[in-house]
């Protein structure tokens, strides 16, 4: 779970970058189509979505330590009455029983906590959602059809759409012939589209990503360009005459009517103003638009969806190695003799089931004089993945290896 | 009785029940079922929604009209829509506009626009 979730912190950061550059994209693009819009949205979704991102050397998604390494370095050193990891020689099985550490360190709680916050939140994110949907449909109970997937009801102050799987239009039984007749257009336009299974979707992301600011920001704008895309599909063809009706039908369908009970906070929820606005002022977008339309999400989708492949000087925190007993099993990786002879050896250490994660790998730098099962020492990784060509370059003084796809650069120096 | 007003469904229910009244709720139900496809509560919902109306009553089981067809449609006015659902559609939802309230003077402004693209086409 606290993978999951640290997992999910990752990916939410860096599409932050995605998120900012496609808001940007819209205003750049104002007077494009607006399904581009939609398109752009998608490309988010597929971010937010995706664990699995490609490197790249033109990915413009800026550096951000991993939050779990965040987390490492801010560990509490220990003092050093932990258990040692094993005995002086060659590679031993940890004695499971004495192994556990004293305390668990303060970030390891933090994270517990924040994953079940995030839980919470998510619960309560869906629990809304069911709740407000079955709202709706003892509502929409009463109800006939009127042909297709067609449906009048009385109680309902506009029309929408309900189902995913076996969508229904309903529409409130007072409509007149003209505003039935747009309402219509608009709603199939709807269908055709899949919109009323793209907006849940999107609602899952947001659930997902509930702590993420900008991922809001997101979902309340991708709902408004869902409806602006669907005007701009019915009116396409539309003489101003035609569209002025069209307006008029939006404006009366939004009226005030009755005593509308207590408003809770309406996001995801389109101005009429501009929407009016814009179906008014439709005009076809210029070929030229289109086409750089198209290449702005080319380049968005392949500059974000992409993570970089560049390495990252850090340099190293001291800790106190504390081992859980699960099957660390240790095995030497390189021997630095040359770092001012401070360090000897650094090691792979590989836990099972620690913590809650299927398989921990961590690379340790031990200093000279330990013994191989390190008290203290320097924490070079610790991640699912296992780190690979681990390299000393005695001219730079760095510590290099990769792992997760990316290149990680120590600086020694720091050590000495 | 003046402002008495009906849906097109709640019309279309009455008729159900003007046709056989009296009669008892349990074959309302059965009748609902067949013509319209409503389960049992829906039926009861919208019936209690017109007995307090004022149009039938439910005495005990036995439903009978208050008002004869004949009557009520004698005294009808404008229909409205009775906005029992309150607050904004949940967020997933694909709607034709926002349930946001309106105001007045934004409403006035959006006529106006609506208005001024009328007179240039």
């Amino acid at each position: 779970m606290e993978a999951l979730f640290l997992k999910l912190l990752d990916m939410g950061v860096s599409s932050s970058w995605l998120i900012l550059a496609v808001i940007a994209a819209r205003l750049l693009l104002r007077n494009a189509p607006k399904s581009v819009r939609c398109i752009l949205w998608a490309i988010v979704a597929l971010r937010l979505a995706c664990p699995v991102t490609i490197p790249s050397p033109v990915s413009l998604t800026p550096q951000a330590p991993a939050v779990e390494q965040i987390l490492i370095e801010r560990q509490v050193t220990i003092p050093r009455q932990t258990p040692r990891l094993g005995n002086q020689g060659g590679v031993t099985p940890h004695n499971t029983e004495s192994a556990k550490p004293e305390s668990p360190s303060a970030s390891v709680r933090l994270t517990e906590i924040f994953s079940a916050v995030w839980l919470a939140g998510l619960s309560a994110m869906l629990l809304y959602a069911l709740a407000g949907f079955l709202r709706l449909r003892r509502t929409v109970s009463a109800s006939l059809p009127i042909g297709g997937n067609l449906w009048i009801c009385d109680d309902i102050p506009a029309p929408f759409i309900l189902g995913i799987l076996c969508p229904r239009v309903y529409l409130p039984s007072n409509l007149d012939e003209a505003q039935t007749r747009y309402v219509i257009a608009h709603e199939t336009a709807h269908l055709r589209h899949f919109d009323h299974f793209w907006k849940p979707l999107g609602y899952g992301l947001l659930s997902v990503y509930w702590f993420h600011p900008l991922v809001w920001a997101a979902y309340v704008l991708f709902c408004r360009d869902l409806e602006l895309a669907c005007d701009e599909r019915v009116v396409r063809e539309m003489k101003l005459s035609e569209r002025a009706a069209y307006s008029q039908a939006l404006l009366d369908c939004s009226r005030e009517r009755g005593s509308v009970a207590a408003c809770p906070l309406a996001f995801g929820e389109t101005g009429v103003k501009t929407r009016v606005k814009a179906v008014l002022n439709y005009r076809k977008p210029a070929f030229w638009l289109v086409i750089l339309s198209v290449i702005v999400c080319v380049v968005v989708a392949v500059c974000f969806v992409t993570s970089p492949a560049r390495a990252r000087v850090l340099s190293p925190d001291v800790f106190a190695v504390a081992d859980n007993g699960g099957d660390g099993a240790a095995r030497l990786v390189a021997e630095m003799p040359v770092l001012g002879g401070k360090l000897k050896q650094v090691e792979l250490h590989i836990h099972h089931d620690f913590r809650g994660y299927d398989t921990v790998h961590e690379l340790l730098m031990a200093p000279t004089g330990k013994e191989f099962g390190i008290e203290s020492g320097y924490l070079l990784y610790r991640g699912d993945f296992p780190p690979e060509n681990v390299v000393y370059d005695s001219e730079t003084k760095t510590v290099a290896f990769q792992a997760d796809g990316q290149t990680f650069v120590y600086d020694a120096r720091s050590w000495i | 009785m003046d402002n008495l007003t009906l849906g097109a469904v709640e019309a279309r229910f009455a008729d159900l029940i003007w046709e056989h009244a009296p009669l008892s709720s349990g074959e309302l139900v059965k009748i609902c079922e067949r013509e319209l496809h409503w389960k049992k509560p829906t039926t009861y919902n919208v019936l209690r929604k017109l007995c307090e109306k004022g149009l039938f009553r439910n005495d005990y089981g036995t439903v009978s009209a208050v008002m004869s067809r004949a009557d009520f449609y004698a005294a009808k006015s404008v229909k409205f829509v009775s906005d029992t659902y309150g607050g904004s559609f949940p967020a997933f939802v694909a709607a034709f506009t926002s349930h946001k309230r309106l105001s007045k003077e934004e409403a006035d402004e959006i006529q106006r626009m609506i208005d001024a693209a009328r007179e240039e086409s």
